[in-house]
């Protein structure tokens, strides 16, 4: 595009760029932190049960820990594997940090309030499933969430 | 600056295309027994289990994780259906009880979750687990 100058002359009009580098920008370390927090929290290897009486919280505590256990057992919590050892200090330092937690930011109820979601593949064994029920059990957690996926259609066969 | 843009919108495609709606999830609440003689101090009023009866729930599964048995009361039942329904019509009696599952080693995540959701389904907010220990 050629615009003329007042002196007489041309010049090339290009347009302006910046404000739609920076948005795309802003979309792409926006999608890239988004695909990197779901893989860090949600282990994509699992396969949730179907449950429909399955609430979904819209505003979820803020203070929940997640316990992923795979279908052969292996648990994990933000991608690292727990032996079940680790997973009862694990607890109990969480624990204990709740105790803190409500003695200094004035949290009443904060450690008993504070809920474990346990993500198990739907294949998962009870076996599997009763040493960790015991480790929230010892370290003091009174709270317990089953998650599950609250759409039928998203496995192909619901109940085994 | 041509050649930048076109590496950000090939970069801002990739992650639109790879990135994954995860499906909805949901939890069932149950709550965790209290540890045996550690600082299980509740005041008899704060218990109301001592007035309602407890609901037992039996899972049991075989090695291959197939459905072996449901029985609710020491009745056997074939399906979570019929569970829920079971339980549904205990609920009218006794809607505070505390229904406890007892699952076997095999039983598989979804099996104890389909109980859970059955006691769940039918009004339950007591629910709680057998020989965890």
């Amino acid at each position: 595009m050629k615009a003329e100058k007042a002196s007489g002359g041309s010049y090339e009009m290009a347009p302006d760029m910046t404000p739609m580098i920076d948005v795309t920008f802003q979309l792409i370390i926006f999608f890239m932190v988004v695909s990197e927090l779901n893989r860090m929290q949600q282990e994509a290897k699992l396969t949730l049960p179907v449950a429909v009486q399955g609430f979904v919280e819209e505003n979820p505590n803020k203070l929940r820990l997640i316990i992923n256990v795979e279908q052969d057992g292996t648990i994990k919590i933000y991608g690292q594997i727990f032996n079940q050892a680790q997973l009862r200090r694990h607890l109990q330092v969480q624990h204990k940090l709740l105790k803190d937690l409500e003695r200094q930011a004035n949290l009443e109820g904060a450690a008993q309030t504070a809920p474990i979601v346990l993500r198990a593949d739907r294949l998962c064994k009870f076996e599997n499933i009763r040493g960790i029920l015991r480790v929230i059990q010892e370290a003091g957690f009174e709270r317990l969430q089953f998650a599950a996926y609250t759409d039928p259609s998203v496995v192909p066969r619901a109940a085994p | 600056m041509t050649s930048m843009i076109d590496v950000v919108f090939l970069l801002l495609i990739f992650f639109i295309v790879t990135l994954q709606i995860p499906p909805d999830e949901g939890t069932l609440q149950a709550g965790v027994p209290k540890a045996q003689g550690v600082g299980t101090k509740t005041a008899p009023e704060e218990d109301p289990r001592t007035e309602f009866e407890d609901i037992n729930v039996i899972l049991r599964y075989n090695a291959t994780q197939n459905l072996v048995l449901i029985a609710c009361d020491n009745q056997q039942l074939h399906t979570f259906d019929m569970l829920f329904a079971k339980l549904q019509a205990k609920y009218k009696y006794n809607p505070k009880a505390r229904v406890i599952i007892d699952c076997g080693d095999t039983v598989p995540y979804q099996g104890l979750v389909s109980a859970l959701n059955a006691a769940q389904g039918a009004g339950y907010r007591n629910i709680s687990f057998a020989n965890i220990r």
